[in-house]
């Protein structure tokens, strides 16, 4: 029992420090995206010299940055969800509200990972291609959506793990119910 | 099952599982595919569950959304707010109520620089309130004052919500955030003529300031502000003329403010660093609802329920400015115990077909929108405003938080007759663009 509680423990800071990781990818992300967006309108009105492919490249951008720091919102328990109407009930019945919506969440990004993985391995195959100017290839976009949903699941997985941890933790020793909303 | 009755059954589903906390964006996303695959099966389904996500998100419109949100940052770092505030003082500090007129002509320009009314009302009550408090101003006044105010950074562009209303109706992005900017300087100048009834009513909520202050002094004043408002005329008069992209007038006034923020030293590697991160974890958090809310939005497509619905209204036998009333009215009343954007993604797949079939404008609708968003964001007992604001001052009583929001309230309602009376207020310079 404890060996697999250490077990956890471990892969659960080696998950925090990968999403942490991606969260600094996705904030790189936003910042070059400022610079590109910027450098392109002085390109094309100053000096008539648009970059090309930049639309495509923006919303690659985007998909990088929302899917890669999915996962990170997720270990600040930011996914915003209304408190108020069960602020009245015991600390228990709280957590145990918790871990039903994230098992929901588990439900709906396992599906959305499982099925845009599919997709993504298929516009690998494919070599399926954006439209445009330029021809980027869509797989590595594609491949963020299941990578950074598979990601979220395994932290709301660990985030169910020790909120059930907390459930069964006698009442006395339990910390004050924490987290951010927005 | 009847496509339409499931329909209905995943609007309920939905509405409690928000009220049993669940996460916002999972449970849209729930309902969503859960309702899709019961109504058309499990192949298209799961297609749909799989495209939708990253056919949402890689959308050149939506990169808007992280760059807008970095601007406000910036803005907020660059300590602007401080500035305006002082230089406002200097101008409207002898009128009756002074220090409040100064913290509404403070928020309206923080909201031209920033897009979101919680990072607004936040900065606004960390600034203006001591100050308010310092030269007697009654705290209830001021609670109201801030927390009506905060709200105006919603409808001034840049906005995140008219971003995120133009990105569930799929209306022009551009043309909302126009829209939005004569109905956000009325609904300040109407907060501004509320302090002046009360304060002339009741002399000692606000005592005057007696301090001389030359012209000089005041236009010299303007001088830290000439850099946002040089932002600000650039971005949108950009918009406006159509050189720019939203998008591209999102990265230029990112860029504009970082400028900014960099040459009045207010940014460091540490608070970069901070900045980013929190533009990461915003934009990742809008974004995702935004597709479960898509998803949501295929799930009520195929229930037929919006046609149903439009058929319904259209074939009532009242003026169909009625049925737009009774909607202000069901919204306001949703307002009052529900998220707002959280019933917005819900609720306008289905409503809107209807306000269009009824001969509304999408834009229009789109202000009211806003500001319905803006008045549950401070109506009690749940409104954000109004915990923010709580923890400002600490020996803040709930209690005199919502006194003093109550007038403004009522002034937001008479707002909200004025854009219904006036729809030239919202329409008519997003008509004069291409």
């Amino acid at each position: 029992m404890i060996k697999l509680r250490c077990f956890f423990i471990k892969a659960d800071s080696s998950l925090k420090s990968v999403v942490k990781a991606l969260a600094w990818i996705s904030s790189g992300i936003v910042f070059v995206m400022m610079f590109f967006l910027t450098a392109d309108v002085v390109l094309r009105y100053l000096f008539n010299r648009p970059i090309i492919g930049v639309y495509q490249l923006a919303e690659f951008m985007v998909v990088g940055v929302v899917f890669l720091s999915v996962a990170y919102v997720q270990t600040l328990k930011g996914h915003i969800k209304m408190e108020v109407a069960t602020s009245w009930l015991p600390l228990k019945g709280q957590i145990a509200l918790d871990i039903f919506g994230y098992l929901v969440g588990i439900a709906v990004f396992s599906v959305i990972a499982w099925h845009s993985g599919k997709i993504a391995i298929h516009a690998w195959r494919i070599k399926d291609v954006s439209m445009g100017m330029v021809q980027f290839p869509l797989w590595p976009a594609k491949s963020l959506v299941p990578f950074g949903s598979g990601l979220l699941c395994l932290e709301l997985f660990s985030n169910v793990l020790g909120d059930l941890a907390m459930l069964l933790r006698p009442a006395d020793n339990m910390p004050e119910a924490g987290g951010e909303s927005l | 099952m009847d496509p339409q009755l499931m329909g209905w059954v995943g609007i309920v589903l939905l509405f409690l599982l928000l009220l049993a906390r669940t996460p916002v964006a999972f449970a849209i996303g729930a309902v969503g595919i859960l309702g899709f695959w019961v109504v058309s099966g499990t192949g298209p389904a799961m297609k749909m569950a799989a495209i939708v996500p990253y056919s949402t998100v890689a959308t050149y419109n939506f990169s808007v959304m992280p760059l807008f949100i970095l601007m406000g940052y910036f803005v907020y770092h660059s300590g602007f707010t401080t500035d305006i505030y002082r230089s406002a003082r200097l101008w409207v500090g002898r009128i009756p109520g002074g220090l409040a007129h100064a913290t509404v002509i403070a928020g309206a320009a923080f909201g031209a620089a920033s897009g979101s009314s919680f990072a607004s009302c936040a900065t606004l009550a960390k600034v203006t309130i001591p100050e308010m408090i310092r030269f007697g101003i009654d705290r209830r006044l001021a609670f109201g004052v801030v927390a009506a105010t905060g709200t105006i950074a919603s409808m001034i562009p840049p906005s995140v919500l008219m971003v995120i209303y133009g990105m569930i109706t799929e209306q022009s992005i551009a043309k909302l955030l126009i829209a939005g900017i004569l109905p956000g300087l009325v609904a300040a100048a109407n907060y501004m003529i509320l302090i002046y009834i009360i304060v002339k009513r009741n002399p000692k909520l606000a005592p005057m300031l007696n301090e001389k202050v030359s012209w000089k002094e005041r236009f010299t004043s303007l001088k830290s502000s000439w850099g946002i408002i040089t932002i600000f005329v650039f971005v949108m008069g950009g918009i406006y003329t159509g050189v720019f992209t939203p998008t591209e007038a999102g990265g230029v006034g990112a860029f504009g403010t970082f400028i900014m923020a960099l040459a009045l030293r207010k940014l460091n590697f540490t608070t970069l660093k901070n900045t980013l991160l929190d533009v990461a974890r915003t934009t990742g958090m809008v974004l995702c609802i935004i597709s479960c809310a898509f998803i949501f939005a295929r799930f009520m497509a195929v229930s037929q329920l919006p046609i149903q619905m439009s058929d319904f209204l259209i074939n009532l036998d009242i003026p169909s400015i009625w049925i737009l009333l009774s909607v202000m009215g069901m919204y306001i009343l949703l307002g009052f115990f529900f998220d707002m954007i959280a019933a917005m993604f819900i609720t306008l797949p289905i409503i809107l077909p209807a306000i269009i079939e009824l001969g509304y404008d999408p834009i229009w609708f789109g202000v009211l929108m806003v500001h319905l968003c803006e008045v549950s964001q401070i109506t009690p007992p749940f409104g954000l405003n109004i915990f923010i604001l709580k923890g400002t001052l600490p020996d803040t009583d709930l209690k005199e938080v919502i006194q003093g929001i109550i007038p403004f309230s009522v002034m937001d309602i008479i707002t909200l007759a004025i854009y219904i009376a006036f729809p030239q207020l919202a329409l008519f310079l997003p008509s004069m663009m291409m």
